[in-house]
């Protein structure tokens, strides 16, 4: 019992904010977001770690992406599909920046947020939580030249984007 | 081949994730085509902005309420043994850490979700682990670890780890031939724990859980690692620990010396911050050398003085500890050969921070002051477009100097060869014959533009170095600091490298031990020792792991090798065995089959431990001159030894212990305190006593939970 808390608590504090970041980049709500998250850790919980499967990270995050996309599923039965970025609310900033790269830094993430859904997703694991082409590649099921193909043209389109805003 | 400038494969070099020969073929195309070039680093630009917004924005958190519903649902259960075998493997894997992005490298993980399940919040993702070859590389052990085997929960932390070094891996890889033959046995050890590992793992599962290793403690340790890994892009190089060679298996130990002191700055700043350095920042050899010595200077016209002392090793009784001081002669300020100074000044975007530009003009200011009617200055800045700020200057026009340094503004990229090349081209126009000629590089040596791969920027630097101009390299900042290729270019460009933290670091680099920066009394120095088979049955150079040279590069002197700058202090320490403790378990090499390996003759006999032989060049001279001391143990004790023995002997046992060194075990940290404490006599600027506040730091540091 003891040990199994701790094992969660250790999985919690590792896994949490970077499941957290990734769903709310893929729903653009913060809300939904930690609903999937808990259901992921619910599920870590019920199941126990992945005894056979291997890795623990990318478990987490294949469940946690399975369950976002169930949502959404969910969702576009419900209400007319509308855009994310729409929906976003660019947060408040913390203070020890400076202003210009403050608003770089806003500017930065209103247009990642703009990008279409599987170049937000890759962006976000590629460039938010460090992982190698190959790692995206098997939590998202693209090909790793796919995976590859998303990031370059979501790079291309923010150098475009924010020297036409310059 | 050519390049399309949308190719998906620009932003892959750009985020290190090309193979080898895809992305010599793009360094090829890049060097030859500016636009390419641009492309490239648009991309670099657009991605560490894209990097950093992310990082910015807050990260949420579950709601209290969510956390406790998790909590309550993790209800009582047994853990099954193939949990107690993942983590037996993660603990032994936790070994080979530095290699695990390589042996994963194999690892082919695929999640696949049965499509009748969405929207069953229960479905769990199946996922099959397979360990397949790792591509070019020969393997001696391919395993495929089936659905009952689990051994990936190591793999957990992978992602996270990759932060660090992202987009330098190509850099790494294109290292120096010196240093990339380490890294590939590295890799094969790496190999071998890997697979002893699984072994285990499986011996376990059939049998019962172990019962010494509590599962959550293993976890937690990786969250500490997690902790440990600061999400930045500093880059350190690997430096693999020399283990015991028996003096049967070879007699001759040669490397290069290093006067660099750079590592023990950069250490203390970690630790002063509340974290241990990374293994690979920490170089012993820099942290010996970081303090002065007591040693005496020469007093025969010879450039420096050699002195040998054995005692008991404080870590291992039973093993000898001798350590090879050497000084070098110092000049008085009157007597300094006049200076030529071309300071290169990096004012890229990445220097913009309060600890980079702001303290480096604060910096070559203080040098500048110490600089006289018979000098010369010359600043060049280089970012995206580089260029003289001040013509060569004579040294006591201090408000020239002092005017255009308050002038440097950080702006654009980093064109760090082109900045390079024309800095020596400066030195070489206002070359001072008989005079210091240097270059003064300060950066944090980001280089991102122009000649960005490693390899070619230390050819760059090598050639140049064959003019008599030296190179200072002073690295400054935190953050994205490129520690392994600062060292190596000062390695190769016959000059020195410090880092400099703090404007105190500054006093001491600049002004405190200036002769020894600035000037050099002797080039080329290596050191060769040869070991008596009868007295000492095995050795082990502690530090200096990345100056190795070959036996026959000694008396070679078209080989490069360190120098030394007046006034410098430098020891070397030796880890020695004696014949009567058993070698083969200490080298873990076995008995050869077929022949005696070394053959003692008559001269074996006569009491000689072993022999120094030192080579250097006189700094005008291209003959090197031989030194050659034999050495003798009169038995010492620890306590018998000197203030200088035994404080170097606990620097080097910290070095170790922070490098989690397997030679050094158990020795606590309070037992070094105590070493260290003892041996601060010969302190005249108090960094012995700074020594001290870092032990107990880093020793509270390592008690944290």
């Amino acid at each position: 019992m003891r040990e199994k808390n701790r094992f969660l608590k250790s999985a919690l504090e590792t896994y949490e904010k970077p499941l957290l970041r990734y769903t709310q980049r893929l729903l653009g709500n913060l809300d939904h977001a930690r609903d999937v998250v808990q259901e992921t850790f619910l599920q870590l919980c019920r199941l126990g770690p992945p005894e056979k499967e291997g890795a623990l990270a990318a478990w987490l995050f294949t469940v946690c992406r399975n369950k976002a996309f169930d949502y959404l599923q969910k969702e576009k039965t419900m209400v007319p599909m509308q855009s994310h970025a729409e929906e976003w609310v660019d947060p408040a900033p913390p203070p020890s920046q400076n202003l210009e790269s403050r608003e770089q830094g806003d500017q930065v993430l209103h247009e990642i947020n703009s990008l279409p859904d599987n170049q937000r997703e890759v962006v976000q694991l590629k460039f938010g939580e460090g992982m190698s082409y190959k790692q995206i590649s098997e939590i998202t099921g693209h090909s790793v030249s796919n995976v590859g193909f998303l990031i370059h043209t979501a790079v291309s389109t923010m150098r475009r984007r924010l020297n036409r805003v310059k | 081949m050519s390049y399309e400038m949308n190719d998906p494969g620009l932003t892959a070099y750009v985020l290190g994730e090309l193979e080898d020969t895809e992305r010599a073929d793009l360094e090829t195309a890049v060097e030859n085509d500016p636009n390419l070039r641009n492309a490239i680093e648009e991309i670099r630009e657009m991605t560490e902005l894209m990097r950093a917004g992310l990082a910015a924005e807050p990260t949420s958190q579950l709601s209290e309420e969510q956390h406790r519903h998790i909590e309550q649902t993790a209800k009582p259960r047994r853990m099954n043994p193939a949990i107690w075998t993942s983590i037996a493997a993660l603990l032994l894997m936790a070994m080979g850490f530095a290699m695990k992005n390589q042996v994963f490298e194999s690892v082919k993980l695929t999640a696949e979700e049965p499509s009748s399940s969405r929207g069953d919040s229960r479905s769990k993702p199946k996922a099959r682990a397979i360990l397949v070859p790792p591509p070019e590389r020969p393997v001696s052990h391919v395993l495929t670890v089936t659905e009952s085997e689990a051994v990936f929960a190591g793999d957990a932390t992978e992602p996270y780890l990759e932060n660090v070094s992202d987009d330098n891996s190509h850099i790494k890889s294109s290292a120096s031939p010196v240093t990339e033959a380490d890294p590939s046995d590295r890799i094969a050890e790496g190999k071998e724990k890997f697979v002893r590992a699984v072994g285990l793992a499986r011996f376990y599962n059939k049998k019962k859980p172990m019962p010494d290793l509590d599962p959550s403690a293993v976890v937690e340790d990786q969250s500490h690692v997690l902790a440990d890994q600061p999400s930045n892009t500093e880059d350190y190089d690997l430096v693999v620990e020399a283990g015991f060679t028996a003096v049967t298996d070879d007699p001759l130990a040669t490397f290069s010396i290093d006067v660099d002191t750079a590592s023990y700055a950069n250490t203390r700043r970690y630790i002063n911050q509340g974290s241990l350095p990374p293994i690979d920042a920490v170089r012993i050899e820099e942290l010996i050398n970081y303090f002065d010595y007591a040693d005496p200077e020469p007093v025969d016209g010879r450039p420096f003085a050699v002195n040998v002392e054995l005692a008991d090793a404080p870590w291992a009784s039973d093993h000898r500890l001798m350590r090879v001081g050497i000084k070098a002669h110092s000049f008085d300020d009157e007597n300094r050969p006049a200076c030529n100074l071309v300071f290169l000044v990096d004012v890229s975007g990445s220097m913009k921070s309060p600890n980079k530009l702001p303290l480096l003009v604060k910096s070559l200011g203080l040098l500048a002051e110490n600089l006289g009617a018979k000098d010369r200055v010359t600043i060049l800045v280089y970012a995206g477009a580089s260029g003289i700020v001040l013509p060569a200057t004579r040294g006591d026009n201090v408000h020239a100097i002092n005017g255009a340094l308050r002038e440097l503004l950080a702006s654009g990229s980093t064109n760090g060869a082109a900045g390079i090349r024309q800095a020596y081209a400066e030195a070489k126009r206002s070359f001072i014959k008989g005079g210091v000629n240097r270059v003064v590089l300060a950066t944090d040596g980001d280089f991102n533009v122009g000649i960005a791969d490693r390899g070619s920027l230390l050819r760059l630097i090598e050639e140049e170095a064959k003019s008599d101009v030296y190179l200072t390299v002073l690295g400054f900042g935190m953050g994205n600091l490129k520690d392994g290729t600062l060292e190596q270019l000062a390695a190769r460009g016959n000059g020195n490298y410090a880092y400099i933290d703090s404007l105190e670091e500054a006093q001491k680099v600049l002004v405190e031990e200036a002769g020894g920066t600035l000037v050099s009394v002797a080039k080329d120095v290596k050191i060769q020792v040869e070991f008596n088979p009868q007295e000492v049955a095995s050795y082990r150079l502690i530090g200096y792991e990345n100056r190795k040279l070959a036996h026959k590069d000694f008396n070679d002197d078209s080989k490069d090798a360190g120098d030394v700058g007046a006034g410098h202090s430098l020891t070397v320490l030796y880890e020695l065995v004696p014949p009567r403790v058993d070698v083969a378990s200490k080298t873990g090499v076995d008995r050869l089959k077929y022949q005696h390996a070394v053959e003692p003759n008559d001269r074996s006999g006569d009491g000689e431990l072993l022999t120094i032989k030192l080579r250097y060049k006189e700094v005008d001279e291209a003959v090197s001159k031989l030194i050659e001391i034999p050495v003798r143990d009169i038995g010492n004790s620890l306590a018998d030894a000197s203030d200088d023995l035994r404080f170097a002997a606990a620097v080097a046992a910290f070095g170790m212990r922070l490098r989690k060194s397997e030679y050094i075990a158990d020795y606590p940290l309070e037992g070094i305190l105590e070493l260290a404490q003892e041996s601060t006599g010969f302190d005249p600027n108090g960094y012995r006593s700074g020594f001290l506040d870092l032990v107990e730091k880093a020793r509270k540091l390592m008690q944290k939970p």
